[in-house]
């Protein structure tokens, strides 16, 4: 039997608490004075020469709970003998599992790992066995009994995937059980399962003792020799871009180990060295640094931060990182060269190309052009009249995904864009709401729908004041009830008890449509004088703008997919170290995994890349914490018979053990109840006999 | 039959008063007395003895049933009808001062020595009061001044408990300078050995004095209710003994009503009235208990003397 902490142990001095306090409660040498003695008996010993204590029981279960407090915190387990090597008459069968992950490289202990494995499976004879090797995920490269399974086991290869112990055991439990198992004999078979592990600590989740191995596998554990100690990482990065041409790298540099460590972060930029600093890692302490380098911010750049230092493992001071600019979506502004460019026009103009950070560049459309747009975003502003084909162009713009903001001109409303696009849609701009403009008469924004996209970045305080705009006139617009239109503001004209919409938006095929009730010529409206137009269209064309593609960072292990721009139909990927692309196939993953660096994804009709990802390691490989055997176990809840793990220089398995803390702190649970009820017993006032004189 | 008025008045409020007379009087106020006078004026009812007649005798004492038994004339004789005296032998030794409710036993004695004596001088009786421990500490002697019973209650305040307990010596006392017949009234918690009091009790009754016996106890002596391991302490004597509850506590349980059984034994076999008194019981009504229980008897003993004497 052994102790899991026998430190612990250590509260047993504390048992003689009870005694000590029973037997001070004993009587003092203040003696009672009483009328006579003459009715005790004359043979009592003297007090002090007896050596009674108070309630004996009560203070033996006090003590007797100490014990098992004390006992319960030092976890017993109990050490039970197993034959470890199968006899050759047994019917066994097995399941060799293999760690594969990024760990098992540290410091040459992936060679250790397949010296043990080889052992293992040398000493199990002519058992059918089934080879598992497992990462973040697990794999059967050799299925039981399959008779290739000394040089499946000899292909196997370290990979850049992280840790996940549960995911092997739980294909090994498939495996195991199997139903056709075409080398098991008659009777009950004993299936075991070998572990060959580093036993890293971040390989198991914080919930894994809900985990259970079935009762019907035995697990054997084949630990591999402690992880060496000290490890440093690169563990995250982000980018960032700043104008004109200046990218700024920040990561996270972390030092697992117990010893300060010096070492060189360096920015590499396009495989070329752009900027370094010398950085220094207290032990187990982390650092925050920043690195800049310049570079064309219209283009891809690839970056790595790669962190020079002599550590246990190589590849996780690496990280990789793709920029990719953000594209310049075109704003496309209809323009008629007829018309008069003195009027609104030159107010979107500027509007649209106000200063940054506005990622988009306005571009004029003319009406004859309508049907090639390819801006995401058009603006129409105050077209009077319009074309039946025109505003078809217009519509199926729209249907086909397009976004549309539609501003009237003061001088009326094409009926041909009503017809088109309006009323199918619920919606009518129908007559001024004024017959004349009176300088004196304004309508004003009486309600706002700040959870509207184009008024949320109004919210705050500070910009929610839309009184300062002011609306001599403007168009109402019939709203149909039942239709899905969304009125984000309302305009409130003097002596009217409900208001108008002033601004509305509505969905239409693919596409988005926004229409503003107001003219921007100045004697309609004051809002192109005013602080809150520019941000107020800005908002309203960003919400007709389609969303972009979120960036993807992959995780060795994880399956790449090809990138959704691009064509599938002659897709190559270029992987790092790979001196021709392959085509896209992508099913299989080379040695159970990817490895870290840069992908490049390329189509056949173009020798550049056109996307570039970057696959990273995750950072909790890079954490050489191990746990032992019995702590493993312990995690994992391991409770069946059989189980055995032990320390292993020469990967012979060994055996453990029960713990019996459970049913220790259950007889504890007993004695506190056993001892609160024999304290209320004792304490109870001893019944008086009253003597009948 | 006397009537009796049965107030209760319990020991913690008799601890409230420190006035022994008022005490007194308090308890006795409220009963009729429980010892009439004889309604024969000038002749005492107790019956004395049988004389020839004689010329000039009073023919209403001739007891004509012996007459017509003996054909002879015989007059019957009375106790010659004086104030009867009664000596109250007070314990005041150091085992009296125990008590562990409102009164001690010697206070509970107190109180009852001063009702007794009241008592006794509302009918005419003369008292005298003796405190003893191991020898006589008060003695207050039989006066016909007035004012006795002040005197008397006087000394009982002045006493205090202490020195051992010496009851056979007080008896033998007590019955040596009691010339004539009277009363004796112990009042004792009678906590030491018996046969010397055995003596003693005897020689009273055989001088024909009336012997009361008072015994006082205090609910601990009767219980024994020490809960945990304790050293007790004699107060009378310099000893100390281990007490435990669990093994002891029966032991001196029937040692004690072995001890107490033999004195009732005793004192039934030579006709003394003994009362067992605790502290935490009213007193006004266990002196009530005894003035009945005394009345009934002295009424029998009349009765015998009156309508049968002899015969």
């Amino acid at each position: 039997m052994g102790l899991l902490m026998p430190l612990l142990l250590g509260g047993l001095a504390l048992v003689g608490l009870p005694w000590f306090i029973h037997r001070v409660r004993r009587p003092s040498n203040n003696p009672t004075p009483f009328s006579s003695l003459m009715f005790l008996p004359k043979t009592v010993p003297p007090l002090r020469a007896r050596k009674r204590i108070e309630h004996p029981w009560l203070m033996a279960l006090r003590m007797l709970a100490l014990v098992l407090l004390a006992l319960a915190y030092a976890r017993p387990y109990l050490l039970v003998r197993a034959d470890a090597v199968p006899s050759a008459t047994s019917k066994r069968q097995h399941v060799l599992l293999v760690d594969t992950s990024l760990s098992t490289t540290a410091g040459g202990q992936f060679e250790k790992t397949m010296e043990a494995a080889q052992a293992c499976l040398a000493a199990l004879g002519s058992d059918p066995v089934a080879i598992v090797t497992f990462n973040e995920n697990a794999e059967v490269i050799a299925p039981l009994g399959a008779p290739d399974a000394a040089s499946a086991l000899a292909r196997v290869v370290p990979t850049h995937g992280a840790t996940d112990v549960l995911a092997g055991l739980r294909m090994a439990e498939e495996v195991l059980r199997l139903p056709s198992k075409p080398t098991v004999g008659e009777g009950r078979e004993e299936s075991i399962i070998h572990l060959v592990s580093d036993l890293q600590r971040t390989g198991l989740p914080d919930d894994a003792t809900a985990f259970s191995l079935a009762r019907s596998l035995s697990l054997k554990l084949i630990p591999v020799a402690p992880l060496p100690p000290g490890n440093t990482a690169v563990e995250a990065m982000v980018l960032e871009a700043r104008a004109p041409s200046t990218l700024v790298a920040r990561a996270r540099l972390r030092n697992y180990g117990s010893e300060r460590i010096d070492g060189t972060l360096e920015f590499w930029l396009n495989d070329a060295l752009a900027a370094s600093q010398p950085v220094s890692l207290q032990a187990d302490g982390g650092v925050n640094v920043s690195l800049s380098a310049q570079s064309d911010l219209g283009r891809t750049a690839r970056v790595e931060m790669r962190l020079a230092v002599a550590d246990s493992m190589e590849e996780d001071n690496h990280r990789y990182a793709v920029f990719n600019p953000e594209p310049v979506r075109a704003i496309g502004v209809v323009i008629d060269p007829a018309t008069d460019r003195s009027q609104p026009i030159p107010f979107l103009e500027a509007a649209l190309a106000e200063s940054q950070p506005v990622p988009w560049q306005w571009t004029p459309v003319e009406p004859a052009a309508l049907a090639e747009v390819e801006a995401p975003v058009l603006v129409l502003p105050g077209p009077s009249t319009m074309t039946v084909d025109e505003a078809e162009k217009i519509v199926a713009y729209v249907d086909g995904g397009g976004g549309l903001l539609v501003v009237p001109s003061h001088a009326g409303f094409p009926e041909a864009l009503n017809a088109g696009l309006l009323r199918p849609s619920g919606l009518e701009v129908s007559t001024a709401k004024f017959d004349a403009i009176d300088p004196s008469r304004y309508a004003l924004l009486s309600w706002i729908d700040y959870d509207d996209p184009a008024f949320q970045a109004f919210r705050s305080a500070a910009y929610s004041d839309f009184s300062m705009l002011r609306f001599n006139n403007y168009y109402s617009l019939a709203v149909d009830p039942n239709a899905a239109i969304q009125v984000a503001a309302r305009l409130e004209a003097p002596g009217e008890t409900s208001p108008d919409p002033a601004m509305v938006t509505f969905k239409r095929g693919a596409g988005r449509v926004a229409v503003w009730a107001f003219p921007l010529e100045p004697d309609w409206t004051n809002i192109t004088r005013t602080r809150r137009f520019v941000p107020l269209l800005h908002e309203t064309v960003a919400l007709l703008l389609p969303p972009l593609a979120p960036l993807r960072e992959h995780i060795a292990c994880e399956a790449i997919s090809a990138p959704p721009a691009l064509s599938v139909d002659g897709l190559r990927l270029r992987a790092p170290g790979d001196g021709e692309a392959r085509p896209f196939a992508l099913e299989s993953k080379p040695g159970g995994g990817f490895i870290h660096g840069f992908y490049a994804w390329s189509s056949a009709t173009g020798p550049e890349p056109e996307v570039v990802e970057a696959v990273n390691l995750r950072p909790k490989e890079s954490d050489l914490g191990s746990l032992s055997a019995e702590e493993f176990l312990l995690r994992i809840g391991a409770a069946s018979e059989g189980v055995v793990s032990g320390p292993n220089p020469a990967n012979v398995p060994i055996v453990v053990h029960w713990e019996y803390g459970y049913p220790v702190l259950i007889l504890l649970a007993v004695a506190c109840l056993l001892e609160s009820a024999l304290a209320v017993f004792c304490s109870r006032p001893v019944a008086v006999e009253q003597r009948q004189p | 039959m006397p009537s009796v008025v049965q107030r209760n008045i319990a020991p913690e409020d008799l601890a409230q008063v420190n006035d022994l007379w008022l005490l007194a009087q308090t308890l006795v106020a409220g009963q009729q007395l429980g010892l009439h006078r004889s309604p024969h004026s000038g002749v005492s009812v107790e019956f004395a003895q049988y004389r020839p007649y004689a010329q000039g005798d009073d023919p209403r004492f001739v007891d004509w049933r012996r007459y017509g038994r003996t054909d002879r004339l015989h007059i019957k004789e009375f106790h010659e009808e004086t104030n009867m005296r009664c000596t109250i032998l007070l314990d005041c030794s150091a085992s009296m001062g125990y008590g562990t409710t409102a009164l001690t036993k010697f206070r509970y004695a107190q109180i009852l020595a001063a009702s007794l004596a009241w008592l006794l001088t509302l009918q005419h009786d003369e008292v005298a009061l003796a405190a003893y421990h191991e020898r006589i500490e008060t003695h207050i002697p039989f006066q016909r001044r007035g004012h006795q019973v002040r005197r008397l209650i006087a000394a009982l305040e002045g006493l205090t408990p202490g020195g051992q307990t010496a009851t056979g010596d007080a008896l033998a006392w007590a019955g040596g300078v009691m010339a004539s017949r009277g009363m004796v009234v112990l009042i004792s918690d009678l906590l030491q050995p018996l046969p010397v009091v055995e003596t003693q009790l005897r020689a009273l009754r055989a001088r024909r004095h009336d012997v009361l016996v008072f015994q006082i106890a205090d609910i601990a002596e009767e219980t024994f209710p020490f809960t945990s391991e304790v050293t007790l302490r004699d107060v009378e004597a310099p000893e100390e003994r281990p007490a435990d509850q669990v093994h002891i506590r029966d032991q001196y349980l029937a040692n004690r009503a072995a001890h107490f059984d033999r004195i009732r034994e005793v004192c039934l076999g030579h006709e003394i009235d003994f009362e067992s008194l605790r502290t935490d019981r009213p007193l006004d009504v266990a002196l009530q208990q005894f003035l009945h229980r005394r009345t009934h008897a002295l009424l029998r003993t009349s009765k015998r003397a009156l309508g049968g004497g002899g015969g």
